[in-house]
């Protein structure tokens, strides 16, 4: 029993850096306060530089945090589903599929605002049927989906970038673009995010026994009496759905659905229950991460969240190529 | 395997140690799930002479897009034998498996009937209560436990969101008992040898609590010593536990040696079953294998060796 204390104990120390870096993002930029007057500002009376800080950045750090959540624990079910260890949602192009299905209907009707994160899951299924039965053949060969993937994932990004141009720069409105950045968001995106996200993520904690499943042969789980076409189709919905609803409101993120899910693949194990939890967490961690170091790096200019984990990301992918290594959910 | 199995069952008097095991088995009958298996009629050391047929196969047909693997074949097996599936490659065998293990959907106007029962109308976890399936290629996360694997074997018993019960973990320890895996629960599968890790996947069938188990070439990819374990092994489900039990092996001796009964499929997709006794001659193999094969005797079992 000694691998559980461990794994509690992994489980407190993430949980402590991302709430340290919590009040450390809070506190970095023009205006500080000291911790005690943010307490005294959020909840005694009103104090100015609390109600700004409050305001311009509290959005952007929960959406941080639910996004990252979301992303992550969308790419460990994807990891889980397609038994592919390079299947990251924004490679594969189902994270260009849903943003680019959520400019468009804001583009186009402002009004739908509140109701984008349903398009951006339409976008983010159509973009994950068609990588899907374009590799499949007989099975799914994970270098096939990753080559499909990113054909698709060039297509939906061209789309996207030439659509940017021809509305203009802020057509997107809440923040909506491709290359993921965090600027500009507001409490309306994260009540958004938190409305849709928190549901799947709920769903994703209900699934993750049946996920450990997806571990075994498809003729194993058959004779367990499990349909295991069902069960991808559902396991699938629900991560495309986290990874939509994390690009509709921060754009692209690359690789941090990859990423995430491996690291805490090393930290906890490969048992889905403790799994995704941790890459929820971790993913929160990181994307909060990525989004203070942009914000600080090069002050007072802000380099895209997006940017620094396709930088960070990248040199992992090419090394998670490399190893080669046979995966089993 | 700590216990040795005869090699000649029919041949044995009953001992005292086989005996006192069994009394062992039916005393634990009242607090061991696993064991209630119709245990007093089952839990002898032959199989019955003539026992009711488990599954009763009526005019089965089966083609692959264009290439018909075999048409009209009858057959039943009977309950509480090992029988073999035999034939050469691409005779039909692994097809045949499929089609009893509901993975593939006869074709035409076939008949499997199950326990009485079409197996059409079985669903997919009624079925998984009735056979359990060990398959030839198995892959599992390399840090899973072996509790939390041969745990799986209890998913056709439980809701989707049903957590353990000790009726459960009862039949989890049951299983890894009778495998000869005490104490290996907490061991990740990457540690263990290829023998061990198949005898995992046999407590995982065996968890599942079911009258019948197949199983797709089970001594494949392992060495003589391990092979011998695993028969040993599915003759023990059989004899002990009194499951049906339905085997592709390649070798042809294993599968005399193991086999109650063999159905045999020549290349033609006809189909020939027998004993091993009545089929183990040199016609029976050149009609199979379209080989020639000498057949010989080895004390008193039949041997099966092919001069270069």
């Amino acid at each position: 029993m000694k691998r559980s204390i461990l794994i509690t104990l992994i489980f407190i120390g993430t949980a402590a850096l991302l709430l340290g870096l919590f009040f450390f993002a809070i506190n970095q930029g023009s205006i500080q306060v000291s911790f005690a007057q943010l307490l005294r500002g959020l909840f005694v009376e009103y104090d100015p530089n609390v109600a700004a800080i409050y305001d311009l950045r509290f959005p952007r750090i929960l959406v941080a945090i639910l996004g990252g959540a979301a992303l992550a624990v969308a790419g460990a079910l994807f990891q889980a589903v397609l038994r592919n260890p390079v299947a990251d949602p924004s490679i594969i192009g189902i994270s260009s599929g849903a943003a680019l299905a959520s400019v468009l209907v804001i583009g186009l009707f402002p009004a739908l605002y509140f109701s984008s994160p349903i398009f951006a899951i339409i976008g983010g299924l159509v973009t994950f049927g068609i990588v899907y039965a374009l590799s499949y053949q007989g099975g799914l060969a994970p270098m096939r989906v990753v080559l499909v993937g990113i054909a698709v994932n060039a297509v939906l990004v061209g789309l996207g970038e030439g659509l940017g141009v021809i509305m203009g720069g802020g057509a997107g409105g809440g923040g909506v673009s491709f290359t993921g950045s965090l600027a500009m968001l507001t409490w309306s995106d994260v009540s958004l995010l938190a409305w849709y996200v928190t549901p799947a993520l709920i769903a994703a904690a209900l699934l993750s026994g049946r996920c450990n499943l997806l571990g075994l042969e498809d003729d194993t789980v058959r004779s367990l009496g499990v349909n295991v076409t069902t069960l991808r189709i559902m396991v699938s919905f629900v991560a495309v759905t986290l990874v939509s609803l994390a690009s509709a409101v921060m754009g692209v993120i690359a690789f941090l659905g990859l990423i995430v899910p491996h690291v805490a693949r090393l930290l906890v194990g490969s048992d889905n229950r403790v799994l995704l939890p941790y890459c929820a967490l971790g993913g929160a961690f990181l994307m909060l991460l990525a989004d203070t170091v942009g914000r600080l790096i090069a002050h007072p200019f802000e380099i895209h969240a997006g940017i620094l984990m396709a930088i960070i990301g990248g040199p992992m992918f090419i090394m998670l190529l490399r190893s080669g290594k046979k995966f089993y959910g | 395997m700590a216990e040795r199995t005869p090699r000649h069952p029919s041949l044995r008097p009953e001992d005292v140690s086989s005996s006192s095991r069994r009394e062992q088995l039916r005393s634990s009958v009242e607090t061991s799930p696993l064991l209630d298996l119709n245990a007093q009629e089952h839990a002898r050391e032959r199989a019955p002479e003539n026992s009711k047929p488990i599954f009763e196969v009526r005019d089965l047909s089966f083609a692959y897009a264009n290439q018909q693997v075999f048409e009209g074949l009858s057959f039943d097996i009977a309950e509480g034998k090992i029988t073999a599936l035999m034939g050469a490659n691409g005779a039909g065998k692994s097809t045949l498996f499929k089609l009893l293990t509901k993975n593939l959907k006869p074709q035409g106007q076939a008949h499997i009937m199950l326990d009485g029962r079409d197996l059409n109308s079985y669903r997919l976890s009624e079925l998984a209560k009735k056979l359990a399936v060990v398959w030839q290629n198995n892959i599992a996360p390399h840090d899973i436990t072996v509790h939390d694997l041969v745990a799986y074997g209890r998913v056709p018993h439980k809701k989707a969101f049903q957590s353990m019960s000790h009726e459960d973990e009862a039949a989890i320890a049951e299983a890894l008992k009778f495998c000869d895996l005490e104490g290996y629960e907490d061991r990740r599968m990457q540690e263990l040898s290829g023998g061990q890790q198949q005898r995992v996947w046999i407590a995982m069938g065996l968890a599942q609590q079911t009258p019948i188990m197949f199983f797709d070439e089970p001594t494949s990819f392992l060495d003589v010593r391990y092979q011998v374990m695993v028969l040993r092994l599915i003759r023990r489900l059989n004899r002990e536990l009194g499951l049906t039990v339905v085997v592709i092996l390649h070798d042809i001796n294993q599968s005399f040696e193991l086999c109650d009964e063999v159905i045999a499929l020549r290349p033609d997709g006809s189909l020939v079953k027998g004993s091993p006794q009545k089929l183990a001659d040199e016609d029976f193999l050149r009609d199979i294998y379209e080989a020639d094969l000498r057949v010989g005797m080895v004390g008193e079992q039949v041997v099966v060796h092919a001069p270069l």
